[in-house]
């Protein structure tokens, strides 16, 4: 097949996918945090109210795209793509199965980590150019909350990293197949990953950038119509890519253990797309009870904390696995 | 319009009272406001102070920000203007009157017995409290006997309307903290004290239920059965509450140590209620000057010296038990033979004087003064808010915290604006 139109397939699937993605995490999320909080969430529109979705996006849709007299208006127009162009993009290196892989990197954990911090810039650019002080602010905090996340995010994922010898995401599940699932041997950095995951995708403890009952909307007060419709989309499809990521690096991709690749094979997208969602629904439960960190103190969490633990961790497990495999492995 | 600049989110609006320049206020020194922490000492409310221009040493401009009346975790038409240093805040200056009606004028031209309509609307999160004042205030200026089994009812749905009260200020407060799901588990408690509510006064907010000499209706089965049906779940319902919003790690890292109301700030600005019992002052009408029927029934009030939200939190929790307490020793003795309310003249006509009545409101003393020149209207109404004194603690705590914490610590006073612009 040609090289291009391969390219081009793949970008048109990923769209699908995140937007799919997207709008099943809405989806969910008013599911799950409607049944813990007493509520049903929808129900009306479809079965058990998944058609709401349809409406929701129309009206995304249609809306008048307007922006305050003020705006510093290029940047406000480029602020939504720049946030969902990075959140697509990121897609590109996860391995849905061994074969479907958009594009199969040798660096693809660093790539889509590298996407990923993007992000922020967009989320700042919206909230700059919006003119508005609370956009302003939540702009801002989500700076801060990224140069608090990514480095203890990169830091805890070095063991499962070390583990695979590689930081290709396909072959990182492939080391996993055929031993254990990497959460046993590196549990705390799971740990570490997990509360980097939920820093990240800014669900509640730290949701800072858009805390509701601070900043109103935070960098997206301003934003109507599909300009914030991308934003709010990338956001949601973003679970999926740490849920995803984290699915890959302990979880064992689309494996399950004890049981052969040949009846994997056929349902092996199947699987890795539950065990994501399956953590996306503990994001969620997450999301759902507890109350939210303060932005000195979602700092300090990340700072003092998580990048100290995922060091000294990532230093006793390097020098015990060397020594292990230098002992018993007899090589690397 | 012609005189419209600037929209007020703008960040370039400076223009937040009209008529008054930035020239006016260079002469101001800034020193004090620099530093994270407030001047030491300070128990009276700062000076105004509209214009943020203060460089501080990485040259970066403060910068004004309205928070309310329509902002999100602002509880009531409170517009809350403050000055941020980045996200620390400066100073901090309420402005209120959104929701002014002149209750108190209107009073002067109402029957002793309507004006309690009034009251709902004043403070309109426990409207029973306002009426009881009221009513409390006629009685002790006509000098009028108020029958035992009224007395039993007014305590009944005070405490019920006062449970009430509190869960529409613990929620909120666990869903400006960031915890959603606390907030609709204790709207699903309010939702049975207001049916409670509804059974006996036939209405769920806007009660006009306590009039002077007793109240309107009678206690009837379905208000009871309701109560019972409440009381028999409440405790459960509160340990919940405690599970899933109190006790929590992360909503102790936000109230504790946050919004502190130094105890001789507290007496100094006449805090009264959960404030002052959270900042050390032993007061507590309903034990202090018992009314109603609060001297025959047992029950404690806590008083902390944490001075902060969660001193607070701890002693409106407690108030909340000892709520359920008092109400399960009420519906246990029942109420007492005889007429729900005193015979009185169809015109009340109160002799010349004046006098005070006041009960322990959800939110602290609400308290009304008449003056009467012997007519069938008051003189002269003067409506105590507790929030309005609390409302100059709040501003004068909040700087040299967080926004976040900040905005916290507004919420955790109960804000009830009915009542402060009257």
């Amino acid at each position: 097949m040609n090289e291009w139109l391969r390219a081009l397939i793949s970008v048109l699937l990923l769209l699908v996918i995140m937007l799919v993605n997207g709008s099943m995490t809405i989806y969910m999320l008013r599911k799950v945090l409607g049944h813990m909080h007493l509520r049903l969430g929808p129900t009306e529109l479809g079965p058990a109210g998944i058609a709401q979705l349809i409406p929701d996006i129309v009206k995304l849709l249609v809306k008048e795209d307007r922006h305050p007299n003020k705006t510093d208006y290029w940047i406000y127009a480029i602020a939504p793509i720049l946030v969902f162009v990075p959140g697509l993009m990121a897609y590109a290196a996860i391995p849905f199965s061994e074969d479907l892989i958009a594009s199969d990197m040798t660096y693809g954990f660093l790539m889509t980590v590298g996407f990923l911090s993007i992000i922020p810039l967009g989320i700042f650019a919206a909230g700059y150019a919006s003119y508005n002080k609370y956009s302003l602010l939540g702009a801002m905090r989500s700076i801060g909350a990224s140069i608090s996340y990514e480095v203890p995010l990169i830091l805890s994922a070095i063991v499962p990293i070390m583990l695979a010898g590689s930081l290709n995401l396909r072959e990182i599940v492939l080391a996993q197949a055929n031993s254990l699932w990497f959460i046993i041997p590196a549990f705390p950095s799971a740990i570490i990953f997990f509360i980097c995951a939920l820093m990240e995708t800014a669900n509640v403890p730290f949701d800072l950038a858009e805390a509701e009952t601070e900043l109103i909307a935070g960098f997206s007060t301003e934003y109507s119509a599909m300009r914030f419709g991308f934003m709010y989309l990338t956001e949601f499809s973003n679970n999926f890519i740490l849920a995803s990521l984290m699915v890959v690096l302990f979880f064992g991709g689309w494996t399950l253990p004890f049981v052969p690749a040949e009846i994997i094979e056929p349902i092996a997208p199947i699987i890795f797309v539950l065990k994501s969602y399956l953590l996306i629904f503990c994001f969620m439960v997450v999301k759902g009870s507890v109350s939210r960190f303060r932005v000195d103190q979602m700092a300090a969490l990340g700072f003092k904390v998580l990048v100290t633990s995922a060091l000294i961790w990532a230093l006793i497990f390097g020098v015990g696995y060397k020594i292990f495999l230098m002992t018993v492995g007899g090589g690397a | 319009m012609e005189t419209w600049i600037k929209h007020a989110l703008d960040t370039m609006y400076t223009d937040f009272a009209p008529g008054l320049g930035p020239d006016q206020f260079d002469a101001y020194d800034l020193q004090g406001w620099l530093s994270p922490e407030p001047p030491p000492g300070i128990v009276t409310p700062r000076s105004l102070r509209r214009q943020a221009n203060a460089p501080d040493m990485l040259e970066t401009d403060h910068f004004l920000l309205n928070l309310g009346p329509s902002h999100p975790a602002m509880h009531g038409a409170l517009r809350m203007l403050v000055e941020l240093d980045g996200e620390m805040v400066m100073s901090s200056e309420a402005h209120v009157g959104f929701l002014h009606r002149g209750i108190e004028k209107l009073a002067e031209h109402r029957r002793y017995n309507t004006i309690g309509t009034l009251m709902d609307r004043g403070d309109y999160a426990t409207g029973i409290m306002g009426e009881w004042a009221l009513a409390r205030a006629v009685e002790n200026l006509g000098e009028i006997e108020v029958p035992e089994r009224a007395e039993w009812i007014r305590t009944v749905v005070a405490e019920v309307n006062r449970m009430a009260s509190h869960y529409l200020w613990l929620g909120p407060l666990g869903l400006d903290s960031g915890a959603m799901g606390p907030f609709l588990f204790m709207m699903r408690d309010r939702e049975a004290c207001l049916e409670t509510l509804e059974a006996v006064t036939g209405s769920r907010m806007m009660f006009n239920y306590v009039r002077p000499g007793g109240v309107v209706f009678d206690w009837n089965k379905e208000g009871n059965d309701k109560l019972l049906a409440y009381l028999e779940k409440a405790d459960q319902y509160l340990d919940e509450h405690w599970e899933a919003l109190i006790g929590s790690e992360l909503f102790h890292q936000r109230v504790i140590g946050v919004g502190i109301v130094p105890h001789e700030m507290a007496l100094s600005f006449a805090a009264t209620g959960f404030i002052a019992r959270a900042s050390g002052i032993d007061w507590d009408l309903r034990r202090d000057r018992p009314y109603g029927y609060y001297d025959k029934l047992d029950f404690d009030v806590l008083t902390l010296d944490g001075e902060d939200i969660w001193a607070r939190t701890l002693v409106r929790f407690d108030e909340m038990k000892q709520s359920i307490r008092m109400l399960k020793q009420l519906v246990e003795m029942g109420p007492p033979p005889g007429e729900h309310i005193a015979k009185l003249p169809k015109v009340l006509r109160l002799p010349e004087g004046e006098a005070y009545g006041s009960v322990e409101g959800a939110r602290g003393e609400l308290g009304v003064h008449l003056y009467s020149t012997g007519g069938d209207t008051p003189y002269r109404m003067r409506y105590r808010p507790p929030i309005q004194f609390h409302l100059a603690i709040a501003d004068t705590v909040a700087p040299g915290q967080w926004l976040a914490d900040a905005l916290l610590s507004y919420g955790s006073f109960d804000f009830c604006f009915g009542e402060v612009d009257r």
